[in-house]
């Protein structure tokens, strides 16, 4: 068709339809299978959305669907309580400091441990290192800050007696702000390194063996197999894994601070979540808790954009 | 060249998505039935509880009951014959929905967010003043002056505690059946192998205290005695306490008219004071603020633990177990000590002999009903032991039925456990009183504690009724941060992270966050309640 | 290719050094199950023990006499398990699968909308509204829908599909196959691996969720195993100073309940977890290539 004159306008309107019928058609499988997950997304995730509303109204947790669409607006109240808060910068630095920790400490823990469990010999012992290291996951965090409480404890405890063996005095670990953030980085990779293995292993067991195969056959020693290949094909997961982990910067990892502090420390351990929670034990403050966890959400999101796209610009697909 | 899907494939597929089809679609039938449902009860006319009173109305549906899980015993096989004779007997029809006891609260909340319909709700779990300040509950006057004949007759000074500054009854109270709750209990067989008498000043106390530390009462070769354990972390002690240093046990003060936040009275820092040095001596344990109930548990039953401060019967079992090696063991009760300063009073803490136990969200529509049952339970005791223990003859008897004193039959608390009895009431006039059986033995030592303790002083927090609320006073937009303060400052004095002007910064601090403002608030609500009496 | 001695020695070290975390991990796992059949006095006795100096099931023995609803609630627990994760992995492998062909058109838009959901969400009250009206309260079927797909999972699916190498679609494609013969043929075979793991992810969720069944199902018929299990622990825990007077509360030791619910709900899934683990077997092998 000649362009040299500019289509006349019901030409591109047929054009157009045309377009949009073949683009429709053409991805026809696509879309069928595409169809019916996006209608979850919106009935369950985006139908409900309007409750975002009720952190910026006066909402007192009566009255069902009209009851938050009357309820009176509150505009940014709910937010300046909660950045006008004397604890506010207390509670965010303890967040992003045990985020920031956990980052350096706790993210790569499982990565090496993969590494560590690929490389070991023998197929029988690689099974069984793996299944016991995922049990800590399966314990609850009540049950787990109770066996630590227990390690822990200046009274009979095991560490303890280790300490006075040693001519020292006991030392109430839980109770003292110098010990807690480093309690809650070393119970969090104990707790969580097996399972966290599960997802780099799986990516390693994708790796072509023959890259495996070839290398051996130019002599590649295990150093170099272990950096060349191993670690260049669990890229794209940990780049995945870390961006994720951005947005995660804000969670305040309430069932293990909660189970784990005490008043004695909140100075180091009180965060976001742990203060909503003693902030709407009965009452349901649904308004003021619903409008600290959008604060949360923006924040984590913001930060979600910026990490895919400095983790597109190194060359990863990024999360969109 | 196309290649088409095998057979095979194709019908799994296809069978597969009808299963899924078919699942969703089951689940969003029910939806139209719902809507029946809701348009068939609107339609019928409402139960209008101020129809003139020879109009009886008629229950259409049963109460709604939502209540906490009993835990195991909630499979009382008995439950089912026990409803039956009662709704036979009353003539009211009842249905309970059940919720596991520690996401009470949440779900109530929810459920009452979502306009759900239901009748009744526990008043222990929740706090009725905030629900009523929210609109959620239902005033209760006219259906108790229509249909609570019995309930006037009983609970007429209890009822005064369910008012609000306007007279309106918000919900059903109830009465303790022992006037105490918080008071400590102390090794008998420990006193006596020290030669000590029981203690009956604070310096007798923290002598024995002191001769626990030092002496190898458990003969095991280690001075690992630990001379006083409390529950609930730092509550447990200042709850059990804070009548000795202050004179009440609340977190407010009555200072002449004005009340005031108690961190901020007299007597209060002495006791923080008297805790910090327990802590420095080791009275008291090193991880006080961590230690849970487990942890306490193992505590005492490994033998080390000399005087326990919490609800005054959490030792029973742990003595019971104790016996079953050495029955000397006995955690008895403490009296209260005689030298209090001049700003406390020789006495133990005490729950209010009223509180609430029976609420009505405002979105019920058989509330009537509901008071008519509770009503029925209070005409006769024989009622009251049938919502309450479940069948005579076959879960409890009499023994003797002129003085109102009744035993369980063994197992019988497994087989019905009170699952109908919708509000506690243990007032002699209309509710029996338990004798323990042989069998037991829990119930037997608890019975000789009562005993003793009902020589004892006890207070009562002076609040109790008081209807203080913050809704709609310059107090309303208060946050958590006045309580971290204190919290946080409490335990950091005690274990020494701070000295004594650093608590006294803190409460000067706490003070200006939102201690004056609620002293205005408290106060003006005092005096206005006063004023009425 | 013989090994040097740094290599010997590094294995060496690797053996130790995994053997000593698998101690780490398997203590507390040991320390729960033995104490679950310990008398309390016996625990109270040795802090640190895990063998027991005299049976005592009476742990067990109160959390079974909840009778018949507990093999009941196990039941549901097992059904939901197998129903969900497979109802969650047709759609979440579905969605993966559209989203990682990089010639999508609406990819783009999708995945933001998808993203989107793991940040913001209406709340609780908004959820409950919905399930209400859409007739799922006290439903089995509210126990799956609501958690179909989770977008954490469905993009880690996504990043695995990615990875796959085009030429084997592109030749698949010029010889005529259609999406969804490249997804079953092609895409699934390959990513066995993967779609164990999420599968995994998506059965503990279900093995272990209590919060959505407290929630939205308010008959005890429907309850998961984790529901009754909380319920029994923060029973024996509580300090219940609310209860009727004359009933006498003759609990089994609080420990013993307590460890004997966890061994209850964790034994099923770590003994099922070695059978999925032939799926893993690709990383094995690969690791056991002599170098």
């Amino acid at each position: 068709m000649n362009t040299i004159a500019a289509p006349s306008r019901k030409r591109s309107i047929g054009t157009a339809r045309r377009k949009a019928a073949t683009w429709i058609w053409k991805y026809r499988y696509l879309h069928a299978l595409a169809l019916p997950c996006m209608l979850y997304f919106l009935i369950f995730k985006y139908l409900p959305m309007y409750g975002i509303v009720i952190a910026f109204k006066d909402y007192k947790g009566m009255g069902g669907f009209e009851g938050i669409v009357h309820s009176d607006w509150a505009g940014m109240k709910n937010f300046n309580l909660f950045f006008h808060s004397i604890y506010f910068w207390r509670l965010l630095r303890n967040t992003l400091v045990l985020s920031l920790y956990l980052l350096i400490f706790a993210f790569p823990a499982p990565i090496i441990l993969a590494l560590l469990i690929n490389e070991a010999r023998g197929r029988w012992f690689k099974k069984v290192v793996q299944s016991i290291s995922y049990m800590p996951h399966f314990l609850s965090w009540v049950v787990c800050a109770g066996l630590v409480l227990q390690l822990l404890t200046p009274t009979g405890g095991p560490v303890n007696a280790l300490m006075e063996l040693m001519g020292k005095e006991p030392v109430a670990f839980t109770s003292d702000p110098a010990y807690f953030r480093l309690i809650l980085v070393v119970t969090n990779i104990w707790k969580e390194v097996g399972w966290g293995t599960i997802i780099y292993l799986a990516a390693m067991a994708s790796i072509d063996p023959e890259l495996y195969e070839a290398a051996a056959m130019d002599g590649a020693r295990k150093w170099q197999k272990m950096f060349y290949i191993t670690l260049p094909g669990i890229k794209e997961i940990v780049a995945i894994m870390l961006i994720l982990g951005m947005g995660d910067i804000l969670d305040g990892h309430f069932e293990q601070v909660f189970n784990l502090y005490s008043p004695a420390v909140y100075d180091v351990a009180d965060n976001f979540d742990t203060y909503v929670y003693r902030q709407g034990l009965v009452e349901a403050k649904f308004a003021y808790s619903s409008a600290v966890g959008l604060f949360k959400s923006a924040v984590a999101l913001a930060l979600v954009v910026l990490a895919n796209r400095a983790a597109k610009r190194l060359g990863s697909d990024g999360l969109w | 060249m196309k290649r088409n899907l095998p057979k095979k494939t194709r019908l799994i597929t296809l069978v597969l998505t009808s299963m899924v089809t078919v699942a969703v679609l089951g689940g969003c039938s029910g939806s139209g039935g719902a809507e029946e449902s809701d348009t068939a009860s609107a339609s019928n006319a409402p139960q209008d509880a101020n129809a003139a009173p020879a109009e009886q109305p008629v229950q259409t549906e049963p109460l709604k009951i939502v209540r906490r899980s009993l835990g195991t015993r909630e499979n009382g096989t008995d439950n089912q014959k026990v409803l039956d004779i009662i709704e036979q007997q009353s003539g009211i029809k009842l249905e309970a929905e059940v919720i596991p006891r520690d996401v009470y609260p949440d779900k109530i909340n929810l459920l009452l967010a979502s306009g759900e319909k239901f009748d009744f709700i526990e008043g222990q779990l929740v706090s009725w003043t905030a629900l009523k300040d929210k609109g959620s509950l239902m005033p209760l006057n006219d259906l108790i002056d229509q249909y609570g004949p019995n309930i006037q007759k009983y609970m007429k000074d209890a009822l005064e505690v369910m008012k609000d500054k306007d007279g309106v009854i918000w919900g059903i109270p109830r009465q303790e059946s022992f006037p105490t709750g918080y008071a400590p209990t102390i090794r008998k067989d420990w006193l006596d192998a020290l030669g000590m008498e029981m203690p009956h000043t604070m310096a007798e106390f923290e002598a024995y205290m002191d001769a626990v530390k030092k002496t190898d009462l458990n003969k095991n070769g280690k001075h690992d005695e630990i001379p006083l354990l409390h529950s609930w972390n730092l509550n447990g002690l200042i709850q059990i306490f804070q009548p000795y240093f202050m004179g009440d046990e609340s977190t407010r003060y009555l200072k002449g008219d004005e009340v005031i936040p108690a961190v901020s009275a007299p007597g209060y820092k002495e006791m923080l004071t008297t805790f910090r040095n327990w802590y420095a001596k080791g009275y008291i344990l090193k991880d006080f603020a961590t230690i849970n109930t487990n942890q306490i548990t193992d505590l005492v039953l490994a033998d080390r633990v000399g005087a326990y401060s919490g609800w005054f019967n959490s030792m029973v079992g742990n003595q019971i177990k104790l016996n079953e090696k050495n029955p000397n063991v006995a955690y008895d009760p403490l009296p209260p000590l005689e030298d209090a300063p001049a700003t406390g009073t020789p006495a133990w803490g005490s729950n209010p002999k009223y509180s609430s136990t029976l609420l009505i969200p405002s979105t019920s529509k058989n509330a009537a009903f509901l008071i008519k049952y509770l009503d029925w339970t209070l005409a006769s005791p024989d009622n009251v032991m049938l919502t309450w223990n479940g069948i005579e003859g076959e879960n409890w008897e009499w023994v003797d039925k002129s003085k109102n004193t009744f035993t369980l039959l063994e197992n019988a608390s497994e087989r019905y456990a009170g699952y109908y009895n919708l509000a506690d009431f243990f007032d002699p006039a209309i509710w029996p009183t338990y004798v323990p059986a042989d069998y037991d033995k829990p119930g037997k030592i608890e019975y000789r504690m009562r005993d003793i303790y009902k020589d004892y002083k006890f207070v009562e927090p002076f609040d109790a009724a008081i209807p203080f609320t913050l809704t709609g006073t310059p107090a309303e937009n208060l946050t958590g941060d006045g309580a971290t303060k204190i919290a946080e400052s409490q335990i950091q004095y005690i274990i020494g992270a701070i000295d004594e002007a650093g608590w006294d910064k803190a409460v000067e601090d706490y003070m200006k966050i939102e201690g004056d403002i609620l002293t205005e608030v408290w106060t003006k609500q005092y005096q206005e309640f006063k004023g009425i009496k | 290719m013989k090994q040097t001695l740094g290599e010997k020695l590094f294995d060496a070290c690797n053996t130790i050094m995994l053997i000593l975390v698998c101690l780490v991990m398997l203590y507390p796992v040991l320390f729960v199950f033995g104490r679950s059949v310990m008398t309390d006095l016996d625990r109270a006795a040795h802090p640190f023990a895990i063998w027991p100096t005299a049976w005592d099931i009476s742990g067990y023995k109160y959390v079974f006499s909840s009778g018949s609803y507990i093999v009941n609630a196990y039941a549901i627990t097992i059904l939901r398990t197998i129903a969900g994760t497979f109802c969650n992995m047709l759609f979440t492998a579905a969605l993966a699968f559209v989203l990682s062909n990089r010639d999508y058109p609406l990819r783009g838009a999708f995945t933001m909308l998808i993203a989107f959901t793991m940040w913001f969400g209406g709340g609780l009250i908004p959820m409950f509204l919905l399930v209400k009206s859409l007739g799922l309260y006290n439903h089995f079927a509210v126990l799956i829908l609501p958690g179909l797909i989770s977008a954490w999972n469905m993009l880690i699916l996504r990043n695995f599909f990615m990875q796959i190498p085009q030429g084997v679609i592109e030749s698949a494609k010029m010889d005529g196959a259609s999406e969804l013969v490249i997804f079953l043929r092609i895409i699934l075979p390959l990513s066995t691996a993967a779609l164990a793991t999420i599968s995994l992810f998506y059965a503990v969720g279900h093995w272990n969720s209590w919060f959505d069944a407290m929630i939205y199902v308010n008959d005890r018929d429907l309850w998961p195993v984790q529901v009754f299990l909380r319920e029994i622990i923060h029973n024996t825990n509580l300090n219940d100073m609310i209860r009727s007077d004359a009933v006498v509360e003759v609990n089994p030791p609080a420990q013993s309940v307590i460890m004997a619910t966890i061994v209850v709900t964790t034994l099923p899934i770590l003994c099922v977890y070695p059978f999925l683990q032939r799926y893993f077997v690709k990383g094995i092998t690969v690791g056991s290539i002599k170098g």
